[in-house]
C-alpha cells in the first residue's frame, strides 16, 4: 500500500509536469498550428542554464528566472527562424524537421561546450530529503511542491485564457486568425507572445523536472517531450483540460509500470499508448473530430 | 470616405478583380452587386487587408498601403466577412467585448453592449451562451453587432444576407440602416440579392467576372432590375 | 550553371557510369586497405538507408524517424537466425528484411489516420518501443550489452554455402547489391507505382479521383521502405560484427533523415549524394565527430528554407519519371488504344432524390437528374446553392444522406472515389492538383494509371507487362495532350507553366483516364481567351465521342457556348432546367440571384430618401 501510494504521488507529480509540457505544445499549436519538435531542448536549456548561472554566482532564484527568460527568448527565435520560413513548405514536414533541427542543434551545442555527462542540479525549491508523513505514508515533499506548483501554473493559465480579454484574444487567434486581425487584434504580437509563454512554461517545467530527478544532461528533454506529447494526444490536442488529465494519467501509468513491472515498461508504455491512441482515437479523450469537407 | 482606384486582386494567375474604381461616399450606403464569382468578396478582402492587391486605397485621407488588417481596423474600418464568421467558443457577451476592446472604444462597453441588446433582445437572452450554439440568424446578428460595438467610421459587409431567412435579413438590414443613420457610418456592402440591397443602398456598382459593368444610384439600378437589364449584367 | 548541371547529370546519373564505377571498385577491391573497404561498404549501406527513407519521405510525403528501428529489426533478426539457429545469411538477411517490411506495413495503418506531424511523433514513439524491447529481451538480443561476435567477414565467420567470405568479397557483394538496388529503384520510380506515390503526396483526393488506390499504395510503400531499411540493417550488422540497442536508436534515424534531406528528397541520385557525403565527411574530418550533431541540427533547421531540394536540386538536373526506352516510341503513336464504343444519347449518369445534410444544414435536397452520353450540361446557382456538394456526393467524396446515384446502371452511392473512377467517372478540381516536379507528360500519364495492369513486383523487376502497359499509357497520354493542343509542352515541368496551362494539363490527365462521364469544377476560372478556346474544343470533342459532360461554373458566357442546357440550383433545390437563353430571362432564376423586386418598395425605416 505504501509502495502504491509512493508511486501515485510520484506519478501525479511527474504527470503534472507532463501536463505543463503538453500545454506548452498546445500554445503554439493554437496560434500557428505547429508544434516545436525541439521543445525538449528548451526544457534542457533552462535547467542547464540555471546550473550554469548558479555556478557563475547568481543567487539560485534569480538564476531560474533568467534561465526561464532565456527559454522564452529562444522560443521567439524559433518562431522566426524555424517556423515562419518553413510554413507552407511541403505540408508540415518543413517546420517539423526545422524545429527538430533546432532541438538537435541546441543539444549538440550544450553537449559540445558543457559535456554530455549528467550534472547535478542544485535544489531550488527544497531539499530532496524532506518528507511529509500523511496517514502513515512518507511522501517526498518535493513531489508535493512540484505538483502544487504545476497545478497552480496550469490553473493560472486557464484562468488567463478564459477570464481575461487578452486570454480570449489568444483563443480568438487560435480559432480564426483572419477574423482576429480584422477585429483589430495584433495577431503577430499574439503569436510571438504565445511562443514566449510556451518557452517560459517549458523552462519552468524543465527546472521542476530537474529538481525531482536531481541531475541534468543534454538529452534530458527529449524523453520528457515525448511523454508530454503522448499526454497531449491522450487528452486531445489543443485542449488544456485534456493536457491535464492526459498528463496525470501518463505520469501515474508510467510510475506504476516502472514500479510493478520494470523500468523498461515504464519507458515504453507511454509510447504504446501513443500508438494505440493514434490508431484508434487520434482526437484523444477531449478532442473534437475534425470533419473534412473536400 | 473610402476611395479605391485601379484595384486588382490576383490569386496566383487568377485575375479575380481587374482594375476597378469605386467610392464609398461618406455617410452613405454603397452596394456592390453581382453573381458569385464576380469578385465581390475579393474586393472586400482587399480592403480589409487580407489579400495583397494592386491599386490605391484611401480611407478618409489615410492611404491604406501596406497596413495589416488590425492596423486598418484601428483606423475605423470594421468588416463582416463572408461565411458567418465569429468566435464560436466565446460567449455572445465575450464576442462583443473582444470586438469592443480592440476597437476604438468611443464609449464604455456597457453602453454599447446595452444598445446592441436593445436592438437584438434575443442576444441579451443568450448573452452567456457560446456563439457556436446560436442559430444562423442569431449568429449573423451577433456578427453585425460586433462591428457596430466598435463604433466604426466605415463598415464593410460581405454578402450579409447569405443563408438567412427573410425575416432575419430584414432585421439585420434594418440594423445596418439604423447604424448608418445614427452614427453616420459609411457602409460598403456586397450583395448578390440586388433587390434587398437596393432597398437600403444609396448607390450601387455591378461587377461581373472581375470588372465593373454598371453603376448608378439606387433608383437607376432598380429600374435596371425591373426591365431585365440587371440580370443580363449578372448572367 | 545550367550547362554545368546538365554535364554533371550526364556523368553522374548515367547507368553506364554507375556500372563503370562498380566495375572499378570490384577490380580494385583486393588492392584496397581494410579501412578503405570499410568506407565503401559503409557508404553503400548509407545510400541504401537514404533510399529507403526517400521512398516514404521523399516520394510519399510520410515523414519517418523510425528507420533506425527498421534497420534494427532486420539486423537482430538476421544475426539471431545465423548465430543461434545456424541459418544461412542468404536466408536470414531477406527474412530480416521481410520482417522489417511487415512491421512497417503494420505501422501504415495508424499512419493513414493521422495528421502529418503526428507521423513524426508516431515514428519516434515506435523507435523508442523497439529500443526498450531490445534492451529488455536479453535472452534474444543480449539486452543492453548487445550481441558481439556477429558472423561477419571481418571475423571470418560469415559463411555462405560453406565458403568463408572475406572482407573483399563482402564489399564486392555490397557493390553488386548497390547496383541491383539502384537499377531496381530507378525502374520503380519510373513506373506507375512510383509516379502514383508522388501524386499521393500532392493530393490524396486528386489521386483517388483518377483511380489511384491511395490506402493500398501507401501501405505497400511502407513495406518497401521498411524492407529496404531492413536489408541495409542486416548488411550493416554483418559488417560491423557487433550490434546493440544504441546502434538503432533515434540518433540513427536522425542521421538517415539528414542524409536523405541533404541529398534531396524525391531524387534517387540525391540519396546517393547524401549517403556518400555523410559517410565520407565524418571519416575525413576528425573534428566532425565533435560537431556532428551541431552540424546536423543546423542542416535540418535551414534545409527547407535554403535548399529544399538538397544537393541534387542544386547540382543535378531534376529526375524524370518515365523510362527512356519507352519514350523512344512516344513519337510514333503506332498502336492506338482501342476506342471505346459509346452510344450518344444513352443514359450514363443518374441520381434520384439526392440529398446531403451537414450538421444541421441541408446542402442539397430533392435533386433528380439524368445525364446522357454526348450531352454537355451546366450546373449553376448562387453561393451555397449546393453545386459543389452535388459534385462531391456524386463522385464519392462523401455519401448521400438520402437518394441514390447510378453510373451506367450501377448503384455507386456509397462507393469509394477511386472505385467510381475505375467505373468511368472522373472529375477535375477548382485548383489543379498536379505533381509540380513532373513534366506535363508525366502528369498526364497518371491518368492512364487505371488502365495499366502491372503490379509492384513487375515494376521493380521490369518484367512482365511493364513494357506493354507503359507504351500504351504513353500513347494515351500523347493522345490526351494533342487534344488540348499542348503536345509541344510535353516535356515542360508543370511548375514552370502558367496557371491556365496547368488547368489544361489537369484536364488532359482526366482525359487520359478515358472516362464515360466527366465533371468539370469551374474549368474556366483563370483561363485566358486562348486557353478557353482549347477548353471549348475539348468539351465539344468529348461530346462528339459520346462522353457525358457536366460543368459547374459561374462563367455564363463560357457556359452559353458549351452547354446543351443548364440546371439552376438554389438553396439545394433545382429551380430551373432549360437552355441558357431561357435561363437568363426566367423570372425565378432572376429572383434567386437578384431577389424579389417589390414594385412598391419602400426603404427600411430611417434610410435616406
Amino acid at each position: 500500500m505504501n509502495f502504491a501510494a509512493t508511486l501515485l504521488v510520484a506519478g501525479l507529480s511527474v504527470g503534472s509536469i507532463y501536463a505543463m509540457i503538453a500545454i506548452t505544445l498546445n500554445l503554439t499549436y493554437w496560434t500557428t498550428r505547429t508544434v516545436n519538435f525541439g521543445q525538449g531542448s528548451i526544457l534542457m536549456l533552462s535547467a542547464m542554464g540555471t546550473i550554469f548561472l548558479a555556478r557563475v554566482g547568481l543567487p539560485l532564484g534569480f538564476a531560474v528566472l533568467v534561465a526561464v527568460g532565456v527559454a522564452a527568448v529562444v522560443m521567439i527565435l524559433i518562431e522566426r527562424i524555424a517556423i515562419r520560413p518553413a510554413m507552407g513548405e511541403s505540408g508540415s514536414m518543413g517546420w517539423a524537421v526545422s524545429t527538430l533541427g533546432v532541438g538537435i542543434l541546441l543539444q549538440g551545442l550544450v553537449a559540445r561546450y558543457f559535456g554530455s555527462q549528467a550534472v547535478a542540479f542544485p535544489e531550488v525549491l527544497m531539499s530532496s530529503d524532506l518528507y511529509l508523513t500523511v496517514g502513515g505514508i512518507r511522501i517526498g515533499a518535493q513531489y508535493l511542491l512540484v505538483f502544487t506548483f504545476s497545478i497552480i501554473t496550469i490553473a493560472a493559465m486557464e484562468a488567463f485564457l478564459r477570464l481575461t480579454v487578452w486570454g480570449r484574444a489568444v483563443r480568438a487567434v487560435a480559432q480564426d486568425r483572419e477574423l482576429a486581425g480584422v477585429m483589430g487584434m495584433p495577431v503577430l504580437g499574439i503569436i510571438l507572445t504565445s511562443f514566449a509563454v510556451s518557452g517560459a512554461l517549458a523552462g519552468v517545467a524543465g527546472v521542476l523536472t530537474a529538481q525531482i530527478i536531481g541531475t541534468v544532461d543534454p538529452a534530458f528533454g527529449f524523453n520528457l517531450l515525448m511523454s508530454g506529447f503522448v499526454a497531449a494526444i491522450l487528452g486531445g490536442f489543443g485542449s488544456n483540460i485534456g493536457a491535464l488529465v492526459g498528463g496525470l494519467l501518463i505520469g501515474v501509468i508510467e510510475q506504476f509500470a516502472s514500479g510493478y513491472v520494470s523500468t523498461a515498461l515504464g519507458h515504453g508504455i507511454s509510447m504504446v499508448i501513443l500508438l494505440l491512441m493514434l490508431a484508434f482515437r487520434p482526437q484523444g479523450l477531449f478532442g473534437i473530430v475534425e470533419v473534412e469537407k473536400a | 470616405m473610402l476611395e479605391i482606384a485601379g484595384l486588382s486582386v490576383r490569386y496566383g494567375s487568377v485575375h479575380a478583380v481587374r482594375e476597378i474604381t469605386l467610392n464609398a461616399v461618406p455617410g452613405r450606403i454603397t452596394a456592390i452587386l453581382g453573381a458569385n464569382g464576380a469578385g465581390k468578396s475579393s474586393v472586400i478582402r482587399a480592403i480589409a487587408g487580407l489579400v495583397s492587391y494592386e491599386g490605391t486605397m484611401k480611407l478618409g485621407t489615410r492611404d491604406l498601403k501596406g497596413l495589416a488588417p488590425n492596423r486598418r481596423a484601428v483606423l475605423g474600418l470594421s468588416c463582416v466577412l463572408e461565411g458567418r464568421r465569429l468566435f464560436r467558443h466565446l460567449t455572445v457577451e465575450e464576442n462583443l467585448e473582444i470586438a469592443w476592446r480592440f476597437g476604438e472604444r468611443k464609449a464604455t462597453f456597457s453602453i454599447l453592449r446595452d444598445a446592441v441588446f436593445t436592438d437584438f433582445p434575443i442576444l441579451k437572452q443568450k448573452r452567456f451562451i457560446q456563439a457556436g450554439l446560436l442559430s444562423g440568424g442569431q449568429q449573423q446578428m451577433l456578427i453585425v453587432s460586433s462591428t457596430t460595438v466598435r463604433s466604426p467610421s466605415c463598415l464593410l459587409l460581405d454578402e450579409p444576407s447569405l443563408g438567412l431567412a427573410p425575416v432575419i435579413v430584414q432585421q439585420v438590414f434594418d440594423f445596418i440602416v439604423r447604424t448608418n443613420r445614427e452614427f453616420n457610418t459609411t457602409v460598403l456592402m456586397t450583395e448578390q440579392m440586388a433587390a434587398i440591397a437596393l432597398r437600403i443602398s444609396d448607390y450601387g456598382y455591378v461587377m461581373r467576372q472581375g470588372t465593373l459593368v454598371a453603376e448608378g444610384d439606387a433608383e437607376t439600378l432598380r429600374q435596371m432590375q425591373g426591365d431585365g437589364r440587371l440580370s443580363k449584367a449578372y448572367l | 550553371m545550367k550547362a554545368f548541371r546538365s554535364y554533371l547529370s550526364i556523368i553522374f546519373c548515367s547507368p553506364q557510369l554507375l556500372f563503370a564505377c562498380a566495375l572499378i571498385i570490384f577490380i580494385a577491391a583486393p588492392f584496397m586497405t581494410g579501412a578503405q573497404q570499410q568506407m565503401v561498404s559503409f557508404a553503400i549501406i548509407s545510400i541504401a538507408l537514404a533510399q529507403s527513407l526517400n521512398i516514404l519521405a521523399g516520394m510519399t510525403g510520410q515523414i519517418s524517424l523510425a528507420h533506425g528501428a527498421f534497420m534494427g529489426i532486420a539486423a537482430f533478426t538476421s544475426v539471431i537466425l545465423v548465430k543461434k539457429l545456424g541459418i544461412s545469411p542468404l536466408l536470414s538477411i531477406p527474412s530480416g528484411a521481410v520482417l522489417s517490411g511487415l512491421i512497417a506495413w503494420l505501422l501504415s495503418f495508424p499512419a493513414a489516420r493521422v495528421k502529418e506531424f503526428y507521423l513524426a511523433m508516431m515514428s519516434v514513439g515506435f523507435g523508442m518501443i523497439f529500443s526498450e524491447v531490445v534492451r529488455e529481451w536479453e535472452s534474444l538480443t543480449g539486452g543492453v550489452m548487445g550481441i558481439t561476435g556477429v558472423p561477419s567477414a571481418q571475423l571470418g565467420t560469415f559463411i555462405v554455402f560453406g565458403w568463408v567470405v572475406s572482407t573483399t568479397d563482402y564489399m564486392r557483394a555490397l557493390v553488386v547489391f548497390a547496383l541491383v538496388m539502384m537499377f531496381t529503384l530507378d525502374r520503380f520510380v519510373r513506373s506507375r507505382w512510383g509516379r502514383a506515390l508522388f501524386a499521393l503526396h500532392v493530393s490524396e483526393l486528386a489521386a483517388r479521383s483518377i483511380g489511384i488506390r491511395s490506402g493500398q499504395i501507401k501501405r505497400q510503400a511502407y513495406f518497401l521502405s521498411g524492407a529496404l531499411a531492413g536489408v541495409a540493417g542486416a548488411l550493416y550488422a554483418h559488417l560491423v560484427s557487433y550490434i546493440g540497442p544504441e546502434s538503432f536508436e533515434i540518433h540513427r534515424s536522425i542521421e538517415i533523415l539528414v542524409m536523405s534531406v541533404v541529398g534531396g528528397l524525391g531524387s534517387l541520385a540525391g540519396q546517393v549524394l547524401g549517403g556518400i557525403v555523410l559517410t565520407f565527411l565524418p571519416l575525413q574530418l576528425e573534428a566532425f565527430a565533435d560537431y556532428k550533431f551541431i552540424v546536423y541540427g543546423v542542416v535540418l533547421t535551414l534545409i527547407f528554407v535554403v535548399m529544399p531540394s538538397g544537393l541534387a536540386g542544386v547540382l543535378l538536373d531534376p529526375p524524370r519519371f518515365i523510362a527512356n526506352r519507352f519514350r523512344a516510341q512516344a513519337n510514333n503513336v503506332s498502336e492506338k488504344p482501342a476506342e471505346r464504343k459509346r452510344i450518344v444519347g444513352e443514359e450514363i449518369l443518374r441520381w434520384e432524390n439526392l440529398r446531403r445534410d451537414f450538421a444541421g444544414l441541408t446542402a442539397v435536397t430533392n435533386f433528380n437528374f439524368s445525364l446522357r452520353g454526348g450531352e454537355v450540361v451546366g450546373l449553376i446557382g448562387p453561393n451555397g446553392s449546393g453545386k459543389s456538394t452535388t459534385i462531391n456526393v456524386v463522385t464519392g467524396v462523401y455519401p448521400p444522406s438520402a437518394g441514390r446515384v447510378f453510373l451506367k446502371g450501377q448503384d455507386i452511392s456509397a462507393l469509394p472515389i477511386e472505385y467510381i473512377a475505375s467505373l468511368g467517372m472522373v472529375r477535375t478540381f477548382q485548383d489543379p492538383r498536379l505533381v509540380g516536379r513532373f513534366t506535363v507528360l508525366e502528369n498526364v500519364m497518371l491518368g492512364a494509371h487505371l488502365h495499366q495492369k502491372y503490379g509492384w513486383t513487375e515494376a521493380l523487376s521490369g518484367l512482365g507487362r511493364v513494357t506493354v502497359d507503359e507504351r500504351s499509357a504513353l500513347d494515351r497520354a500523347e493522345a490526351a495532350l494533342s487534344l488540348i493542343n499542348m503536345t509541344e509542352f510535353r516535356d515542360s515541368v508543370v511548375d514552370s507553366l502558367p496557371y491556365g496551362y496547368r488547368r489544361l494539363v489537369e484536364l488532359a490527365r482526366a482525359l487520359a483516364v478515358d472516362p464515360d462521364v466527366i465533371l468539370l469544377d469551374e474549368p474556366g476560372a483563370g483561363l485566358s481567351e486562348a486557353e478557353i478556346g482549347r477548353l471549348k474544343q475539348v468539351v465539344r470533342h468529348l461530346a462528339s465521342k459520346g462522353v457525358a459532360v457536366l460543368i459547374v461554373d459561374h462563367h455564363m458566357d463560357l457556359l452559353a457556348q458549351l452547354v446543351d442546357y443548364v440546371v439552376v440550383l438554389d438553396s439545394g433545390e433545382e429551380i430551373f432546367r432549360g437552355s441558357m437563353n431561357d435561363m437568363r430571362s426566367d423570372p425565378l432564376v432572376a429572383e434567386c440571384y437578384l431577389g424579389k423586386l417589390d414594385s412598391n418598395a419602400t426603404k427600411a425605416e430611417g434610410a435616406h430618401a
